[in-house]
Formats: structure tokens, C-alpha cells, sequence
């Protein structure tokens, strides 16, 4: 193993050890709303809006839920008593920033995507056998929500809140994507056979840079980050 | 350093501050805060950056240079050490990837270190142990207990220290 990806994998598991209470916690909450979500897909006019209801039971429980839970374990990467001092090793060993915040960026983005895996292995063990495709959207969109909320554990006050309302922005944008990006015009002749095509390219295209630009802009921000304690 | 000094939104965390360490020597300071020392044992390795003033740890900036820094300082954090590394070996694995030294060499060396601070509580020599495995040239301690001082002076022997105590009877202990 390299050098860099020791150090990776030394973070990452420590902080895996650290939070693991947390991520189990997600994972059964993922895994009890997926039980207890009504799967009820109401009765529609036409074929088109059948078709945005379907599109939106199969992805708004699993993108919205699991992206809050995704923020949320971004949010206690930093801060409080148990990782405080994690956070002043990592900060005081002789790691560049980006270095530091692909490791830090793994642990939410592990406990989000095991949260989502267990929100759909309920879901389908409770009789709702939605899309596999809506599970890599939903996927991509908890990664990129997440990925976005960790700069808020950088910053205080206002432009905290604005970080984690961009954060819970991007879960939106993904949905609206997914599920209504297909309805604006009809589908290219080539693409006759893939009906969701534009919804899914573009939901998938845009958690990627999403995820991409919040991943760089957490690694320069955690270079610039002075861990000055709060009181 | 010379008049370092760390403010936030206007208001001055830490005032000027001016010192210099050379090898071997050790330097104890009181501030009016715990928050305060806190913040000038961090500056002083290069974990934060000085809002004014000038630092250089060994001819190095921490604003240009701050991996360089932070290889020649090691720093003891106050906080207690997380309940995650439940073995020693598991401590020093992590610290000794993070510096990227060999793990085996890493934990042969932390053990002879341990073996030295007999009687101090796991939860303050481990941090020490891990400040140490890279043979830093300048140990900084943030609000080290006055009661493990002997020890760990005796340990951390050879090189610059600096401590920063939130009292004046704390810092005698170490000065």
C-alpha cells in the first residue's frame, strides 16, 4: 500500500470505528422508513403523468431521506468531543488538504450509501420492487448531497446554514432531473427504447459534477482551516 | 515567532506573541484563556495559521510550507484521547500511516516510550507516545496536566518544547 492510501485508510477507519453507532443508527432508520413509506402509486389521467407518479414514488423516499442522513453524518465529522481530537491529529499530521478531505469525504459518503442499500433491500422486502436504475439515481444523488454538505463543518453561522441548504438543494435539483426531464419534450427516435433516458443522463451528469466541484471546494477549504476551538 | 497574534471577526483571540525556542530549551506560557492557549499551542505547530505577526518553525512558514511544519513539530492535544483506539498497536498504526513511517519500526519505538511513562494514564501517554513517533524536533503541549510533568519532560528530553497552560501554577510545573 502506498503511502497515501495508508494514511487514507487510517483515517477512514478510525473514523469509520468512531461513528459507527452513527451509521448503524442510519442504516436502521433507512431501513424502518422503507417499511413504513406508503408505496401506493395513485391513479393518473394520462400516460404521461402516470408516468412522473411512478418516477416520483421510486425515487423522492430514498433520494430525500437517505440525502438527509447523508448530511447529517457530514455534519458531525467535525465538532464535538469524540472527533475533536481525531481532527487535531489529522490537522497536525504533514497532509495536504485534498489528501485530507477525500479521507474525511468517505466516511458520510460510506455511512449515505449503506443507508441507501438498506432503505432498498426494505423497500423490496416489503413488496415494492421499484427500478434498479432509480437506485443508482437515488445513489448519485445522496453522494452528491453529502459531498456538498461537508464544507458546512467548516464554516459558522450563516454561511453554515447556506452550505447545508445547497446540500439539501442539490437532493432537489437531482429529483426534478430524474423525474421531469423527460417530460419537457418527446425522446429522441434513437432513444425509443429508453424512455427515461434525458432524466436519468442528466440527474447522473450533474450529481457527478455537483459532487466533483463540492469535493474541490471542501479540500480547499480544509487547506485554509484553522481548527480554532469554538469556546 | 515574533508578535504573532490570531484574531477572528475583529476580535483578538490570541495577543502578539513573541518567542524563540532553540534546541533543547523549554518555554511554559500562561494565558487568560484555556481557549487562548489552546490556539497559540496550535499556531505554534503550524495547525493554525497567524493572523499577524511572523512564525517560523524551523526557518519554515506555515503558511507556505505547512507540511513541512508539521513534520518537525508534533503536538499533544488537550483533549482526551477517543475510546476508538482500544490498543496501543491500534494507536500507533494510525499515527505512524498518518507520518507515513514504518509500522514496525513505528510501534518498536512507541513501546520503548511507553515503557518510560510508566504510572502516566493511558489517556495522556498515548498522545505523547504518537507526538514522538516522528522524532519531532519541537514537542508543542496544549494544556498538559501538571501532575504527569516529570514523566514526560523526562521522555520528551533533547528537544524544544513549548506548553501553554490556562494557569500560572500549571505552567511552574512544566517551566
Amino acid at each position: 500500500m502506498g503511502v497515501r492510501s495508508r494514511a487514507f485508510a487510517a483515517i477512514v477507519r478510525a473514523r469509520l470505528r468512531a461513528q459507527r453507532r452513527v451509521i448503524w443508527s442510519c442504516c436502521i432508520a433507512a431501513a424502518l422508513v422503507a417499511f413504513l413509506q406508503p408505496h401506493k402509486i395513485f391513479p393518473a389521467h394520462d400516460a404521461l403523468e402516470a408516468d412522473l407518479i411512478t418516477r416520483g414514488v421510486w425515487l423522492a423516499g430514498p433520494a430525500f431521506f437517505c440525502g438527509l442522513l447523508g448530511i447529517v453524518v457530514a455534519l458531525t465529522q467535525r465538532g464535538g468531543d469524540r472527533m475533536r481530537q481525531l481532527d487535531l491529529i489529522e490537522q497536525s499530521a504533514p497532509l495536504y488538504g485534498r489528501e485530507l478531505a477525500r479521507a474525511t469525504a468517505a466516511v458520510p459518503v460510506v455511512a449515505a450509501v449503506m443507508a441507501t442499500v438498506c432503505y432498498w433491500i426494505a423497500q423490496f422486502a416489503a413488496g415494492f420492487a421499484a427500478a434498479p436504475t432509480y437506485f443508482v439515481l437515488a445513489l448519485a444523488s445522496v453522494i452528491a448531497s453529502t459531498l456538498v454538505a461537508l464544507s458546512a463543518t467548516l464554516r459558522r453561522g450563516a454561511s453554515r446554514w447556506l452550505y447545508i441548504g445547497i446540500a439539501a438543494a442539490t437532493s432537489a435539483i437531482a429529483y426534478l432531473l430524474a423525474v421531469y426531464a423527460d417530460a419537457f419534450g418527446p425522446v429522441p427516435k434513437e432513444l425509443g427504447h429508453y424512455p427515461d433516458a434525458i432524466g436519468v443522463a442528466t440527474e447522473l451528469a450533474f450529481c457527478f459534477i455537483a459532487g466533483f466541484l463540492a469535493l474541490r471546494q471542501y479540500g480547499e477549504a480544509l487547506a485554509r482551516y484553522d481548527p480554532v476551538p469554538e469556546t | 515567532m515574533r508578535d504573532a497574534a490570531f484574531t477572528r471577526d475583529g476580535a483578538a483571540l490570541v495577543a502578539p506573541m513573541t518567542l524563540e525556542i532553540g534546541e533543547g530549551e523549554r518555554i511554559a506560557r500562561a494565558f487568560g484563556s484555556a481557549r487562548e492557549a489552546a490556539i497559540a499551542a496550535l499556531m505554534a505547530c503550524g495547525g493554525v495559521k497567524a493572523s499577524s505577526g511572523t512564525l517560523f518553525v524551523d526557518g519554515f512558514d506555515p503558511k507556505l510550507q505547512p507540511t513541512q511544519c508539521k513534520r518537525i513539530a508534533g503536538y499533544v492535544p488537550h483533549e482526551l484521547l477517543p475510546l476508538e483506539f482500544d490498543s496501543f498497536e491500534r494507536y500507533v498504526d494510525y499515527r505512524a500511516a498518518l507520518w507515513s513511517l514504518d509500522p514496525a519500526s513505528a510501534l518498536a519505538r512507541g513501546r520503548r516510550l511507553l515503557a518510560k511513562l510508566e504510572g502516566v494514564h493511558e489517556s495522556f501517554a498515548y498522545p505523547l507516545v504518537g507526538a514522538l513517533l516522528a522524532d519531532p524536533k519541537l514537542l508543542v503541549l496544549d494544556r498538559p496536566l501538571a501532575a504527569f510533568a516529570p514523566q514526560m519532560l523526562a521522555v520528551a528530553r533533547g528537544r524544544a518544547i513549548f506548553s501553554t497552560h490556562a494557569s500560572i501554577e500549571d505552567a511552574a510545573a512544566w517551566a
